[in-house]
């Protein structure tokens, strides 16, 4: 383990001087590849102005929002699925056809549907999170059932009580792996939708900050807006999922 | 002459062709331990889900005392074999009281789950227990159930022997102190002779003997 730690981090500083070597030997065009230095200070500079801190925490908020409209959604399905067998067979087709549909694909029919703004952005965000959600969430509850069934009908467990302490606690780890599969997803999705086709409403996130930063041609705010989004995908995988993850890792399983 | 808590009469339950049961008739009686014995597949679990009402699909009448059995389309609690009884999430105590509205022991509860030795363990998640304890705990939670019934489905099938013979004596004082009528399932005749007062034996034609556990000693 600490071997590794040591291979990463020589990885990062080979990777640093490199770059830095290149940019002093004026390897490539400075323009295009600017020093780290310069970087570091427009990422700074964003930071303090607001301009790349609103990108990020709008960026956050809006997977936030996609996350938990995805869950409500992806739940309300799941319980729905588990009711008739036929509604079981429907969701699986619907899943069969959406799933493989990335929401960067759906965007300029959404942008006929909704126009250009946020409500599209959100959409294509939910489309990209709720079907790998849907699908770890409706596996965990088929699971659930084949196993701890029998102890809701032993014990004749309230539907209320069979749903609450059986199904949604026992689906944590299958929301869990939802959310890392679906995050990941919608976060490509996001900044791909605000970046490829410029669509923002009120507010913009990190990807309209990038098509802004590509437009002003400016490469040290395209390599800041970069880090930023290469820090909250760490943040997020590393730090928030890994902790829950820890958490419950023993107790489920 | 002891009362009969469950008047089991030309039982016969079917799986496409398959007979399972065929013509069971029996009772189960107040205060006894009735150990059904039986190979795999013999029919025993099938038996014991329909009396705990887990089946309600077969032939022929299963009737319950009147008096005992505060609502009777209430499932009777059951004790199964492998420890999936225990939900992983939650602890001890949690488990115990997952079928109740109380959120606290009562002191009754309280005395129940301090025989049964598991005062230290309530904090703990079943992952943290030995098989035995999971199995105390499954117990427990049948104990603080209404009903004077507990229905046994293997329980002690993946215990090894020692902690499977200390199970055994506890089960015996269940039986003694709290009075329970159980129905004991399993493939072990020394466990049988051990456990019942009764023991009844489904054959491979789906009838069900029931004999004396000196009868069925000496045999």
């Amino acid at each position: 383990m600490v071997r590794t730690k040591w291979h990463r981090l020589i990885f990062m500083i080979l990777l640093i001087v490199f770059w830095e070597g290149a940019v002093q030997l004026k390897f490539y065009n400075p323009a295009l590849l600017p020093s780290i230095s310069l970087i570091i200070e427009s990422f700074i500079k964003g930071l303090i102005s607001g301009e790349l801190s609103r990108a990020i925490f709008y960026s956050l908020l809006v997977i936030a929002k996609g996350l938990s409209i995805s869950f409500a959604i992806a739940s309300a399905l799941v319980l729905l699925s588990r009711a008739k067998a036929w509604l079981d067979d429907l969701l699986t087709l619907v899943m069969t056809i959406a799933h493989p549909l990335p929401g960067i694909a759906i965007l300029p029919l959404v942008i006929l549907w909704f126009g250009i703004g946020e409500k599209a952005i959100l959409f294509v965000v939910v489309h990209s999170m709720l079907w790998p959600i849907v699908l770890t969430l409706r596996e965990g509850v088929i699971r659930l059932h084949q196993q701890y069934a029998r102890i809701g009908t032993a014990f004749n467990l309230t539907l209320k009580k069979r749903i609450y302490h059986l199904y949604f606690m026992g689906s944590m780890p299958s929301l869990l792996t939802g959310a890392k599969m679906g995050w990941s997803r919608g976060w490509r999705a996001f900044i791909s939708a605000e970046m490829v086709f410029g669509i923002v409403g009120e507010r913009s996130g990190l990807g309209w900050y990038l098509f802004e930063q590509r437009v002003y041609f400016d490469a040290p705010g395209l390599y800041a807006g970069l880090i930023a989004i290469i820090m909250c995908g760490v943040l997020i995988e590393k730090v928030l999922f890994e902790k829950i993850e820890k958490g419950i890792g023993l107790r489920w399983s | 002459m002891k009362k009969a808590l469950i008047t089991v009469e030309n039982l016969t339950k079917s799986y496409g062709q398959t007979t399972i049961l065929n013509q069971v008739s029996f009772e189960l009686l107040e205060g006894e331990i009735l150990v059904v014995l039986g190979a795999s597949g013999a029919g025993k679990t099938t038996l014991l889900n329909i009396l705990s009402r887990l089946e309600r699909d077969y032939e022929g009448s299963v009737k319950y005392a009147g008096d005992i059995f505060k609502d009777k389309t209430v499932p009777l609690p059951v004790v199964f074999q492998d420890f999936d009884q225990l939900l992983p999430w939650y602890t001890v105590k949690e488990n115990i009281l997952l079928p109740f509205e109380r959120k606290e022991f009562t002191p009754e509860d309280k005395e129940i789950i301090d025989f049964l030795g598991l005062l230290e363990d309530l904090q703990k998640y079943p992952h943290e227990l030995s098989g035995g304890m999971k199995q105390r705990t499954a117990i427990g939670r049948s104990l603080l159930s209404d009903g004077c019934c507990i229905f046994m489905d293997e329980p002690f099938g993946s215990l090894d022997n020692q902690r499977r013979q200390q199970l055994q004596v506890l089960i015996l004082e269940i039986n003694k102190r709290y009075g329970r009528t159980i129905l004991f399932i399993t493939h072990d005749i020394e466990e049988a002779r051990f456990l019942a007062h009764r023991i009844g034996e489904i054959d491979s034609r789906g009838r069900l003997s029931i004999v004396d556990k000196a009868v069925y000693s000496s045999s």
